[in-house]
Formats: C-alpha cells, structure tokens, sequence
C-alpha cells in the first residue's frame, strides 16, 4: 500500500474501518443530523473550519459515507476550490467537476460514483481565478436546486470560513452548516470569530463537529 | 469540575508531568555521584556553665549557685547554635588543626560544614567536610575549642567556666546522607519537581486558547453535534 492509499484509507475509515470507534462516532454525528432538524429535514449541509487541517473534508466525506450506507442518495460536493481534495480522497479523476458544471451550459452533472452505493461525488475540477464569485452566483444556486432534486442530501466541503470568504457565501444558499473544530489545535478566538461570520450571513449553524479528540473511544470495545 | 477533566489535563502535559520529575530525578543521583564526596560526623555533649567556687565560708549559696548554674546552662546551650557557626569559632578550630596537625584548612570552609541542634540540654554539633580526616579533626577542634575557650565567647573572662561532657565522640565518618540521605533527596526532589510539573501543566491549561472538549466549545455558545475520536493521518 503506497503512502497516499494509506493516508486515504485512514481518512475514510467509515468505508474502511466500519466498526471503529471513528466509524461509530460518523454514524452518532449522521443521527444527531437527522435528528437535528425534525420539522424541516436538512437537504444541504456545508461543512467549514476555522483554519486549513481541521479535519473538515475527512469529516464531510466521512459523513457522505455514512449517510449512503445508511441508503441515502448522496451528493458530496468539492467546494474547496482552492486547495480540493476531495478527489484524491477518493480516488476519482478531477479533471471534470464543478467548476466545469457552473461553466459549460451542460444538463449531465458530472458527479462520480464511488465505491459506496449512492455515493456521488462532484469534484471541483479545474480551479478557477476567483471562487468567491462562482460560489456565490445565481448559477451556483441553479446548481444546487438541480442537485437536491438528484440526492436526498448534498454535502459541501469549503475552504476555511476565517481564510476565505467561500464558506460564508455559499452559506446562505444552504440549509445547514457544520462547524469542524480540531481538539488541542482550534483557538478559542477563531471559533468566535467563524461563529460571528458565519451568523453575519444568517447562516443556520446546526453545530460542531470536534475532531481528534482523546478520550472519545471509550466504545470501541463493542465494535471490535 | 469533575476529577476526569483534571486528568485530562494533566495528560495533555503527560511529557512535563513525567519529564520533569524523572530529569530531576535523575539530576539529584547524577549530583551524587559526581559531584565530590563530602563526609559527615557528629560529637554530642552536655554544655554547662560550672558552679561558681567559692571559699568565703560566710557566704552560704550552695542552692543558688546549682540554680544558677543550670539556668546559665540553659542560656548556653541556646546561644551554642548560633557559636557553632561564627567565623570565629571556625577561625580558633582551624588555629588549632594547624597548631595539632600542621594542616591548614579554610575557616570559612569549616564554617559552612558545621551545625548544631539541641535536644534538651544536649547539642549535637554535625560535621561535613571534604575529607574524613578534616571532618575527624574538625570535630575533635570543636570539643577543644569549647573546653579551652569556654565563656570566652561569650566576653566571660571571670570565674565562670565552661563544662564539656562528651556524650558521643566522632565516629568514624562517612559520606554524607548515606543512602538513606540519597533517598530521602531522591524523593523529595522529585515528589517537589512532579508538584511543579502539575502546577506548569495546569498554567498552560489555563493560559491554553485551544478547544480541546466538548466543554470548551459548548461554553462558547455552539451545540456539539459530534466528537471524532483521534486517528493518525486524518487531516484537511
């Protein structure tokens, strides 16, 4: 196994590892979403951080997983269209994704399936010079319209929302957002100051996510 | 605050909490076994003010005499904790190495290695020095000292004089603390770098801006909706 197949089978370990701890703790994340929002289910859910290395695309996609092994039809969407990784997360080839989507005026959405059943995913494809603008264009929310109607849940992974203003913007065309915090690295202050941005835009926080945690696998036993 | 939580600090700073102790630890047998051997004995003795003689047969103060002998004794042994460690005394003890042995030795030397405590009206003088033959004559210096200078140091050149009774002669001497004294340091030291360490660790705690539990994101207003347990290479 080579270092990135690895690295990839380590971050996708609810494909790779369904009865960790770590997979476990996707499955509790998944039911408190659902959960979350009883009255009006969440059909699109952003996930952001306050700085690059939180654990937000390993959490999102994680959770992408989930949620299609839980028979949900999902879409999950590269919106880091600055530093996606998405792609090599899974394998698949971004040469096509979103940015190709938003660009071309084409009716097949080019999202790959995955080796999990009902798992999509639309990669960024090639990076574009200002990502701000496309994420918060009309044609962006055409696009999210078409793929709500394609998926029972669309997730969207974004860049940083203290970096950039991606998140932010993309934030107020979605139902949910998730806040990923990594455990002994996130600062009290950043926290803060995503939460401000973030409710500056009306942006409906269904919560955080706290990655890397110690002392959080206290059932593992159960599972394996 | 429940215990756990103490715990877990103390686990985020397990390589200070650890660390520093067992560098400790390890610095205080180092010390010892590097550092240059110094050898302790110790001389016990009663000190007390004689009775004052006295041949005017007019005179009848036998009780008082006794009295006063023992209630100046008491004066005496106090203040002997405080002689032991004058330079003067130090400079008279090594006037007379050099005068018995032909063997100068630094009176501020002597001075550092010399203490004394009481036990009623016992003192126990203890002497460290760099060699046992310097801490042997140290000591034989000390009950000389007394015996031939007595009250004179206290500015008492009349009639009272100085009774040394000695209890313990030096003993032949050996390294200072011994083993036990070694443990006893090893322990200390190291049960005071461990409290420190703990003491560190809950400074950074306190001064740390980093989120680390559920706690600490909830107190800032936002609901926790997961907590992803750590996994190696699990970044973006």
């Amino acid at each position: 196994m080579t270092n990135k197949a690895a690295t990839t089978t380590l971050q996708l370990i609810a494909l790779r590892d369904p009865r960790s701890a770590a997979s476990e703790a996707y499955r509790t994340l998944r039911t408190n979403i659902q959960f979350s929002s009883l009255d009006k289910p969440l059909r699109t859910l952003l996930a952001t951080s306050t700085a690059p290395d939180e654990g937000k695309s390993t959490t999102i996609a994680n959770l992408a997983v989930t949620m299609a092994q839980a028979e949900q039809r999902v879409i999950l969407v590269d919106c880091d269209l600055r530093r996606p990784s998405l792609h090599t997360m899974f394998g698949l080839d971004n040469t096509e994704g979103l940015t190709s989507l938003m660009l071309q005026e084409s009716s097949r959405i080019p999202a790959q399936p995955t080796e999990v059943p009902g798992l999509l995913v639309l990669t960024s494809g090639p990076l574009p010079p200002r990502p701000a603008d496309i994420l918060g264009s009309k044609r962006m929310e055409a696009v999210i319209a078409r793929l709500r109607e394609e998926a029972d849940i669309v997730l969207f992974d974004t860049p940083p929302v203290n970096a950039v203003t991606d998140a932010a913007v993309l934030a107020t065309k979605v139902d949910g957002v998730l806040l990923v915090f990594r455990s002994g690295s996130t600062k009290r202050d950043r926290a803060r100051e995503a939460r401000r941005l973030l409710d500056k835009v009306n942006a409906n926080v269904v919560g955080v996510v706290l990655t890397d945690v110690k002392g959080e696998d206290r059932y593992s036993y159960y599972g394996s | 605050m429940e215990l756990r939580h103490y715990f877990a600090i103390l686990r985020r700073s397990w390589p200070l909490v650890v660390g520093l102790p067992l560098l400790v630890a390890l610095a205080t047998v180092a010390a010892t076994f590097l550092l240059p051997a110094r050898y302790a004995t110790q001389v016990t003795m009663f000190v007390t003010q004689k009775p004052i003689a006295t041949n005017q047969s007019s005179v009848v103060l036998p009780d008082y005499n006794n009295f006063n002998s023992w209630a100046a004794s008491e004066y005496i042994v106090d203040d002997m904790l405080q002689l032991v460690q004058t330079q003067a005394f130090a400079t008279d003890i090594a006037g007379w190495i050099k005068q018995q042995q032909n063997l100068e030795l630094d009176p501020e030397s002597i001075r550092q290695g010399l203490a004394a405590e009481r036990t009623h009206r016992a003192v126990t003088v203890e002497i460290e020095a760099d060699a046992k033959e310097h801490a042997q004559w140290i000591a034989q210096g000390v009950v000389a000292m007394l015996q031939e200078k007595g009250l004179a140091y206290w500015n008492r050149n009349d009639s009272a004089q100085l009774s040394v009774a000695v209890l313990d002669q030096p003993q032949e001497p050996g390294r200072a603390g011994g083993i036990v004294g070694l443990a006893l340091d090893l322990i200390l030291r190291t049960l005071l770098a461990f409290l420190l360490a703990v003491g560190l660790a809950f400074l950074r705690h306190y001064l740390d801006q980093t989120l680390h539990q559920r706690g600490d994101v909830e107190a800032l207003g936002l609901e926790v909706v997961g907590a992803i347990p750590a996994a190696k290479g699990a970044k973006s």
